[in-house]
């Protein structure tokens, strides 16, 4: 097989797991990667959003219908989108203006924290860390999320690296969603592609974490 | 019922908060029918999911009466295009502004499926509309498709590659 073709088998193989397929130049093969899309969605009864999602989202919707409207972020550009209301089918006295964001690479990874001057805080059990579980913490000020995934202890910064805004994990326990302007990121910190900002959105800070005894000790800057 | 001059009350379900405003009515006609036509074009869960909520964050301020059923889809479809044309260029490079709608050779712009799956498979030969019958309808992993059709497991990747780009009309050699 050519790199060519591990490329679009690996397109695949996400697909039919229902998987976000791996980022990868497209290159010619963008029609047959569309066309597997496609072919995929046409599985019987695998189109449907769950109830769960369907719940989720009007949580959303509902809290920024309550908070002050969205603003737009200040530091970023934005280029109209020519014609997309045209290409829409929509009358001009619609009055939609459409924006889209400026091409801006994220910059680079979240790293570490790493204090300076440290201290471990307690901040849950080992024993409280089950599967699936997410624990929300502030130490020295710092909010995190801590969980256990493949028998290893895992924690990130709860700040959305966006405007500062305090993540919330999703109900299913997959991700971290800010209340802000909808940011997702992955447990581990990697901003999720394909949500309106992601793109300009630097991973979560991961924070030093161990297991000491019964205890589980988060690394963070020592307080007066 | 009210008293005096005082507003009318709302009710306030013991479990499912607030009456619902006007938008989540709107919401809650289109949210499926969006999900649907953002996954005939994913083809994948977590993408659909945060197209569909991307999607109606941005259309929120539209979420209104007034607006007919047909305009707010049209706007919801739109806006959802832009979106995936914003993660294929991301994602994969792929410059479109309009992702989709031509690319694909058989569309049906009412319908939320982007492809006609069986016009497509029609126009193939018998054992690649086959292979892609196996594993993308069927779901059955490449062993199970190589033994249903009496092949070798790598025949079976290479021929749904093959498969693949034929019915979507790519070349199997690039062209440079």
């Amino acid at each position: 097989m050519s790199k060519r073709d591990r490329r679009l088998q690996r397109y695949i193989d996400a697909l039919l797991k229902d998987r976000r397929p791996p980022e990868g130049e497209a290159g010619d093969d963008a029609p047959a990667m569309q066309l597997a899309a496609a072919l995929h969605a046409a599985h019987p009864g695998s189109a449907e959003p769950s109830p769960e999602f369907v719940d989720s989202l009007a949580r959303r919707l509902r809290h920024q219908e309550t908070e002050a409207p969205v603003p737009m972020p200040q530091r970023r550009r934005f280029l109209a989108a020519a014609g997309l209301a045209a290409a829409a089918g929509i009358g001009a006295g619609f009055g939609i203006e459409h924006w889209r964001e400026a091409l801006t690479e994220p910059s680079g990874s979240g790293g570490t924290i790493q204090p300076t001057d440290g201290q471990w805080v307690a901040v849950t059990t080992v024993a409280a860390l089950t599967p699936g579980r997410i624990h929300a913490f502030t130490a020295a000020g710092i909010p995190g999320f801590v969980y256990a995934a493949n028998g290893e202890l895992k924690a990130v910064s709860a700040v959305c690296t966006d405007q500062g805004c305090i993540l919330n994990p999703d109900p299913a326990g997959e991700r971290f969603v800010c209340p802000c302007h909808y940011a997702t990121f992955s447990l581990d910190g990697t901003p999720h592609s394909g949500t309106a900002y992601s793109h300009l959105v630097t991973p979560l800070p991961a924070i030093t974490v161990r297991a000491n005894g019964d205890n589980v000790e988060v690394l963070v800057p020592k307080t007066a | 019922m009210s008293v005096g001059d005082s507003p009318p009350l709302r009710v306030v379900g013991e479990d499912t908060g607030p009456e619902p405003a006007d938008w989540e009515a709107i919401y809650r006609t289109h949210v499926a029918p969006l999900y649907r036509y953002v996954y005939a074009r994913t083809g994948n869960k977590p993408d659909a999911e945060d197209v569909t909520s991307s999607t109606f964050v941005r259309a929120f301020p539209y979420l209104r009466p007034g607006v007919s059923e047909a305009e707010t889809r049209a706007y919801l479809r739109a806006t959802a295009r832009t979106v995936m044309a914003d993660i294929w260029r991301e994602r994969h490079g792929v410059y479109t502004d309009a992702l989709d709608e031509e690319t694909l050779s058989v569309t049906h712009p009412d319908e939320p499926t982007s492809v006609d799956v069986e016009s497509v498979l029609a126009t193939l030969p018998p054992h690649y509309r086959e292979v892609l019958e196996l594993r993308f309808l069927r779901g059955y992993s490449i062993k199970e498709t190589a033994g249903a059709m009496g092949i070798s497991v790598n025949n079976a990747k290479v021929m749904q590659l093959r498969a693949l780009r034929r019915a979507a009309g790519v070349a199997e050699v690039p062209a440079r």
